[in-house]
């Protein structure tokens, strides 16, 4: 017969056999469950501040209007976070310009900002910007450093700047030749359109949209908009050298945070057990404890 | 041990759901702690990652969650469960039960301030399941690490009771086997048996 049994094990388990009680054979099992169930370390209480955050946002009492993304961002896998870097900083960049994101990231990008690419030379004798435009392939070459910017809504998600620069010049290039040109600086990037079909879908892409729209609202079209747009590289081209290693940094912590507000809607586990209830009725002892909300710290 | 419930954690759950700050710092302080044992143990790496996303999804299901805190543990736990699940699945990885070298590698991972406290718990977790077949050391990781009781433990995993004592049953035996001490003597049997 088996000396330890099912109940056995089912009450030692349970924690109902403690001390003298416990056999030899499972007296070191049970130095090891014990053990097991010491009070918290600091470690295991990291990211308290972090989960209170997440619960008031979920509630909709967050402390500030940016505290939803900087706590999701703060969750969010840094492994994530990377791979969310390298799409935006390689093909994420140019199927925005192409309009070809898929649509549940898309429509993730206008909440926070509008995402162009600009590839921009840092040679200080001859500077040129130029949007890659290509849908299938981005050869870029020489000095130059490629970034994904992610503008703040402050202009209803226009481009401005680099970005609008760059805009401008793609839209240059796809008006006036539609085929592969030269940028005049041969260590600069070369942007390609094959056809007049992948013209006109790079013209209707989002990025596109928002340079129509901001030279519409600027009572101008897009050229005259663009003639008066100088090229902000030029001044500050050595020092954007010098500050591109940083830049990723900063672009990985934005795209941190626009990707984190896609994880909840993608995660395949929800939880199982909350049940769908009328709201605020939904424990009994809620009632009776409202008293002592606070007789506990 | 199993878990006792607690009025405070009651309480805790009910103003957690308007996002009282300190019923959140109460729940997380009460289940944080068995939650990352319970991740390190079963995912190594992937805990903290895992555990952030736990988390997130009890805040954001919460205002439907009914129950008291035996139930939010239990809700905790199978959705950390199902998201190690999820995560071997993604990486085709092997079981966590494969050796005592691995709690090497996730004991240095454990950036623990308090590192003697830390180790001392994860070497114990490590050694609990040193060895064990994957679905015996989940259950004993869910019945001495989460607290759950055996009927928990089975709707949480999918299984009947009756199958979960069986499978707890040979982790103990194989534990008990491995770490048996020389002089077990059967009055010390006797005594246990009688006890109960």
């Amino acid at each position: 017969m088996d000396p330890i049994s099912q109940e056995i094990i089912e009450a030692f388990l349970d924690g109902k056999i403690t001390g003298h009680g416990i056999p030899q054979e499972l007296q070191h099992v049970a130095q090891l469950m014990q053990k097991a169930q010491l009070p918290a370390t600091k470690a295991e209480l990291e990211g308290e501040h972090f989960a209170v955050q997440a619960f008031q946002t979920a509630n909709g009492s967050a402390l500030h209007p940016g505290g939803k993304s900087k706590v999701l961002s703060k969750l969010l896998s840094t492994k994530a976070a990377t791979a969310a870097v390298a799409v935006a900083l390689t093909g994420g960049g140019a199927a925005a310009a192409t309009g070809l994101i898929p649509v549940s990231f898309h429509h993730g990008i206008p909440t926070l900002g509008t995402q162009v690419t600009t590839t921009s030379t840092t040679s200080s004798a001859s500077t040129t910007s130029t949007t890659v435009l290509d849908s299938t392939s981005t050869t870029q070459a020489g000095p130059t450093s490629t970034s994904s910017t992610l503008i703040p809504n402050e202009n209803q998600g226009m481009a401005s700047g680099h970005s609008l620069f760059g805009l401008c010049t793609a839209y240059a290039h796809i008006t006036t030749s539609g085929t592969t040109q030269d940028a005049t600086n041969t260590s600069t990037s070369v942007t390609s359109l094959s056809s007049t079909s992948s013209t006109v879908a790079a013209l209707s892409s989002t990025a596109f949209s928002q340079l129509q729209a901001l030279a519409t609202a600027q009572n101008m079209t897009v050229a005259q908009l663009c003639a008066t747009t100088s090229n902000p590289g030029q001044a500050h081209a050595q020092t954007a050298k010098q500050n591109a290693p940083g830049f990723v940094n900063k672009a990985k912590q934005t795209i941190q945070s626009v990707t984190s507000t896609t994880i909840p809607s993608t995660s395949t586990t929800s939880a199982p057990v909350p049940q769908t209830t009328p709201s605020g009725n939904t424990i009994p002892s809620q009632s009776q404890a409202a008293g002592a909300t606070n007789g506990h710290g | 041990m199993e878990y006792q419930s607690s009025p405070e954690l009651r309480q805790a759950i009910i103003d957690a759901k308007r996002g009282d700050e300190r019923a959140v710092t109460t729940l997380y302080r009460a289940f944080n702690p068995p939650l990352m044992r319970f991740l390190n143990a079963r995912t190594r790496l992937e805990a903290e990652d895992i555990a952030s996303g736990v988390w997130l999804s009890i805040a954001k299901n919460i205002a439907t969650f009914e129950g008291d805190d035996r139930d939010f543990r239990a809700w905790m736990f199978s959705t950390a469960r199902r998201r190690t699940i999820d995560l071997h699945r993604r990486q085709k990885a092997r079981p966590a039960t494969d050796g005592i070298q691995d709690f090497y590698r996730f004991a240095d991972h454990y950036k623990a301030p308090d590192t003697d406290d830390q180790l001392e718990i994860n070497q114990a977790i490590a050694e609990l399941i040193d060895g064990l077949p994957d679905d015996q050391a989940e259950i004993l990781l869910l019945r001495v690490v989460a607290g759950l009781s055996s009927k928990e433990v089975a709707q949480i995993t999918a299984r009947s009771e009756t199958s979960v004592r069986v499978t707890q049953h040979r982790a103990i035996k194989f534990l008990s086997k491995k770490n048996s001490s020389k002089n077990v003597t059967p009055e010390s049997r006797s005594a246990f048996s009688k006890e109960l």
